[in-house]
């Protein structure tokens, strides 16, 4: 797939990069703890704060897929997160370690224990709901397999 | 041409042989673009029935489980969940909307779905698609049902009849509820999804049918003694009706009614679908629900969880895959066979095509275009059988499986796969082929045996 929609090539992240700088981040182990407890029904470290300069950036970041939206071949909507199993059996990582990805015409995905990098728009996005939270979410162009 | 000609002749000549061979190439064509096709059908149907839903919940139970009993209708979840549990994780902060599903009632062998009006408005299939009517609207109250496509159309019902719907699952049930009949007011479009098969009626009517007063009353061969249910008809609902609801004319009648209670107050519901202001939230909210102490219950991401049943069958599908394919050598193989043996019978009539004037090459070409006959004629014999196993086989997968498979075109991949067929049916032919370009003339010519 074509990355020259940008004339720049795309910045490379990583998820310390979504952390604004000095903040001291929770960390995922200890924020939820195994029980169900009232006070965590969203995220642990809810109002992590996001580096708000990234807005709109061209950026290329390596994570886990998990899928939301999509048909059998692809998947054109999904959460990239920094480690595998967010979604099965470790406390999930606060908002601002998970971007929410579509991608217009998905992108096949066969494995979900692989790990991927994404090239795309990133966009800091808060959600109206009373929780006021904030998020990244990504309009992807590319996706390749994660190479170190 | 007058090589193809010849060809085509001396295959005639061995119409037997040739026949069977045909066939077996036919049989296994057939074979294998079935399966493929049974197969990407399969997952196109199971991927399209739900979209849009962030988590569905249940009682503890497997992932796939949950996902197979509340979506798809294969299988039913062992236990249910509490109605406090459903409003405690509604209320939380984030939810922008829940669906409560309950199942387990059946209508002449569909299911019966218990839900309220979300089910209408947030309810997405396809890519994201509503569910949309094409008679009637969403029920008002619970003396009403909603209909999927295919429930209208094997049964022929139509807006504003009365239906009686069974306790229990299964095509009879001796415990019938038939003191509670429900009035049609809307049948929904084709989906192409479990949703086609599915009766959908209020909670509400749900908890009516196994209320306390209808519990162990009904024993098999005996009628129903109840006939005064007052608590069925608190609502200023016009049934007089009843007895005439064959004549179209009333319908409108029924379809004023006025708008009730949906939920009642069900003690459990089998899951729920939920949806979130942000996507973001489905993991935190997922482990809590994972977590939650005061009952034990499973939270489940539809995509996720599909992915995994494909994992599971995807060694299935190879498995399969391999067969049909191992079947279309071994026919392959049998054209060989008879191509090889009849080589032997045929060394007359290649000298005597030498003598008047063949060349070597053109025994070459006449021995490999038999080949690429019997191949290609197996092929289209095996698309015809193909075509024809669909047309017979559609109704029973779609009323059995849920599989909608559709009489459409050849795909690039089906095409791809006669392709090979056809090519490695032209290898093979060209084995018997260089053999016969060796002999010389007089080999044929000479009497040995």
């Amino acid at each position: 797939m074509s990355l020259s929609i940008n004339a720049a090539p795309p910045k490379e992240i990583f998820w310390d990069d979504l952390i604004p700088e000095g903040h001291e981040q929770i960390s995922n182990q200890d924020a939820a703890s195994h029980d169900g407890d009232d006070k965590n029904w969203v995220q642990p470290d809810l109002d992590a704060p996001v580096v708000k300069a990234l807005d709109g950036k061209n950026v290329s970041l390596p994570g886990f897929v998990v899928p939301l939206e999509g048909n059998s071949e692809v998947i054109t909507e999904f959460l990239l997160v920094p480690y595998f199993g967010a979604c099965i059996h470790v406390p999930p990582p606060p908002p601002n370690q998970i971007v929410h990805v579509k991608i217009k015409n998905g992108v096949p995905i066969d494995s979900l224990y692989d790990a991927i990098t994404v090239t795309g728009t990133i966009k800091v996005e808060s959600h109206k709901s009373e929780l006021a939270q904030t998020g990244y979410t990504m309009k992807a162009v590319g996706v390749a397999p994660f190479e170190l | 041409m007058t090589l193809i000609n010849l060809a085509f002749k001396s295959i005639i000549n061995r119409k037997a042989s040739v026949l069977l061979t045909l066939f077996t190439i036919a049989i296994s064509v057939m074979l294998l673009l079935s399966i493929e096709r049974v197969r990407q059908e399969a997952k196109q149907s199971f991927s399209s029935t739900i979209s849009g839903t962030d988590l569905i919940v249940g009682a503890r139970t497997g992932d796939i489980q949950l996902l197979l009993s509340s979506v798809f209708r294969i299988g039913h979840a062992n236990n249910g969940l509490s109605w406090q549990s459903y409003e405690y994780i509604k209320a939380q902060k984030g939810v922008a909307w829940t669906i409560p599903i309950s199942l387990g009632d059946s209508h002449k062998g569909f299911s019966v779905l218990g839900s309220d009006e979300n089910y209408f408005e947030h309810y997405r299939y396809g890519s994201k698609q509503t569910l949309s009517f094409e008679h009637g609207r969403p029920y008002h109250n619970a003396q009403e049902v909603v209909l999927g496509s295919e429930v209208a159309k094997q049964l022929h019902y139509h807006l504003g009849q009365e239906i009686v719907v069974a306790h229990g699952m299964g095509n009879t049930s001796f415990h019938h509820h038939d003191d509670n009949p429900l009035v049609i007011v809307g049948i929904l479009k084709p989906t192409g999804t479990p949703v086609d098969k599915t009766l959908h009626v209020p909670l509400k009517a749900i908890e009516q049918m196994h209320g306390p007063k209808h519990t162990g009353t009904h024993i098999i061969g005996r009628k129903s003694h109840n006939d005064a249910h007052d608590h069925d008809h608190d609502h200023d609902h016009d049934h007089d009706h009843d007895h005439d609801h064959d004549h179209h004319s009333h319908n409108y009648e029924a379809l004023n009614s006025q708008p009730g209670d949906l939920v009642g107050k069900p003690k459990q519901i089998t899951a729920f679908l939920m949806g979130f202001d942000s996507p973001l939230y489905t993991l935190q909210v997922r482990r809590n629900i994972n977590t939650y102490q005061p009952e034990a219950l499973s939270a489940i991401m539809p995509g996720v969880t599909l992915r995994e049943l494909w994992g599971m069958l995807d060694i299935v599908e190879k498995i399969l895959m391999l067969f049909s394919g191992v079947v279309v050598l071994i026919s392959l193989l049998g054209m060989l066979t008879t191509l090889l043996s009849s080589l032997n019978q045929r060394r007359r009539e290649l000298a005597i095509l030498r003598s008047v004037g063949a060349r070597p090459h053109h025994i070459f070409a006449l021995m490999t275009s038999e080949a690429v006959l019997i191949t290609a004629l197996g092929c289209m014999v095996g698309l015809a059988l193909f075509y024809s196993l669909i047309l017979i086989g559609k109704g029973v997968l779609q009323a059995q499986f849920g599989i909608s498979i559709t009489l459409s075109m050849l795909s690039s991949y089906e095409l791809l796969l006669l392709g090979v067929i056809m090519v490695s049916g032209t290898f093979i032919g060209a084995i018997p082929a260089v053999r016969a370009y060796f002999y010389s003339l007089n080999d044929g010519m000479s009497i040995k045996v």
